[in-house]
């Protein structure tokens, strides 16, 4: 595809991964303005979508981040479990069709993405502080992955069966590497063990923050390492590379 | 018996989701006799989904073989859950990985 290549509202919203209908109201709205033709059907640039897809990442920080919940498309958003389990289906299937990645990272590329949106559901039921649900977005072109969650972040719901952890550090620290074997009070999965070891032994790579704390493990393969940052996140935000 | 994991989705991902495809299988399970789990056909698996679904299962019937597979997010499940436990799905996992 050459950029300043014209595609129709349909293509249009097959490359941004929303509905026709969301494209007619973000074009009313001014969120993102189509062209018209001469016989005034709507058209876009594939640059101008390509920059306004640059943003995924911003709207999901800003998701996880901001004061009150900023307004999401449906399609970026899932209210509930059974709404994220079928469209992270959807996305295994999509990547299983376009034949671009190995079988193997495809299973595995999903089985990181569910773990990381099944915590924020499985960690904050019934205790979502203001909005419950994630943002969860995937783009096959640009192979990147962003879940983010307004819940109570890792060192709250960690500390129900570790209540000795004191900072968001030791939290994913914990939460990544530490096998807790606590059946009780609640199960857990063990999760993000799974994500680490499969993020570090496969070209899939990781970018996790909760509270001031991220996690970050690289594309090629290589170990994940954490340190903190300034800016604090109350639930989590991840980027998944592909 | 042999249980085709397919059946419940392509992508098994969180623990209610393993508990309820547990209670969908239950009524056809006899006593005494041993299960097969089969998982053909599966995209993705996760600890969570697998850990929930084992647990009851292995609390039903104790005599549970896992089949055969290269799915590598079932590998990658089957090693944390080794791991993890201490208890029969961890023994399950062990017992699988080292045959």
């Amino acid at each position: 595809m050459k950029e300043n290549e014209r595609l129709s509202i349909g293509e249009a919203a097959e490359f941004l991964g929303v509905s026709v209908d969301t494209l007619r109201r973000w074009d009313a709205s001014g969120k993102l303005k189509a062209q018209r033709s001469e016989g005034n059907h709507r058209y876009y640039f594939l640059a101008d979508l390509k920059r306004f897809r640059a943003d995924l990442d911003v709207i999901g920080q800003a998701w996880a981040a901001s004061e009150q919940a900023p307004e999401l498309p449906d399609e970026y958003y899932c209210e509930r479990a059974d709404r994220f389990t079928t469209r992270l289906e959807r996305f295994g299937m999509l990547l299983l069709s376009a034949g671009t990645i190995p079988e193997k990272i495809v299973s595995l590329l999903i089985a990181v993405t569910g773990e990381i949106g099944d915590n924020s559901f499985a960690h904050n039921i019934g205790n979502w502080p203001d909005v419950p649900g994630i943002f969860f977005v995937y783009d096959i072109n640009q192979h990147l992955v962003v879940l983010a969650d307004r819940g109570q972040g890792v060192l709250k719901t960690l500390r129900r069966v570790k209540p000795s952890l004191e900072n968001d550090y030791d939290a994913l620290q914990t939460a990544f590497t530490e096998y807790l074997s606590g059946r009780s009070p609640e199960r857990r999965g063990n999760g993000l063990k799974l994500v680490r070891e499969i993020s570090e032994e496969n070209p899939i790579g990781l970018y996790f923050q909760s509270g001031i704390a991220v996690v970050q493990i690289p594309k090629q393969l290589g170990k994940f390492k954490i340190e903190n940052t300034l800016r604090n996140i109350r639930g989590t935000f991840a980027r998944i590379e592909f | 018996m042999i249980i085709e994991l397919k059946k419940f989705g392509i992508t098994l991902v969180s623990r209610p989701a393993g508990r309820e495809a547990f209670s969908a299988i239950r009524p056809l399970l006899k006593s005494g006799e041993s299960v097969r789990v089969d998982f053909r056909g599966i995209l993705a698996a996760t600890p969570s989904w697998v850990d929930e679904f084992l647990t009851l299962l292995l609390e039903h019937t104790g005599d549970v073989e896992l089949m055969p597979t290269d799915n590598a997010s079932v590998l990658a499940t089957l090693r944390v859950l080794a791991e993890a436990n201490q208890g029969p799905v961890a023994d399950l996992s062990r017992e699988f990985l080292h045959s």
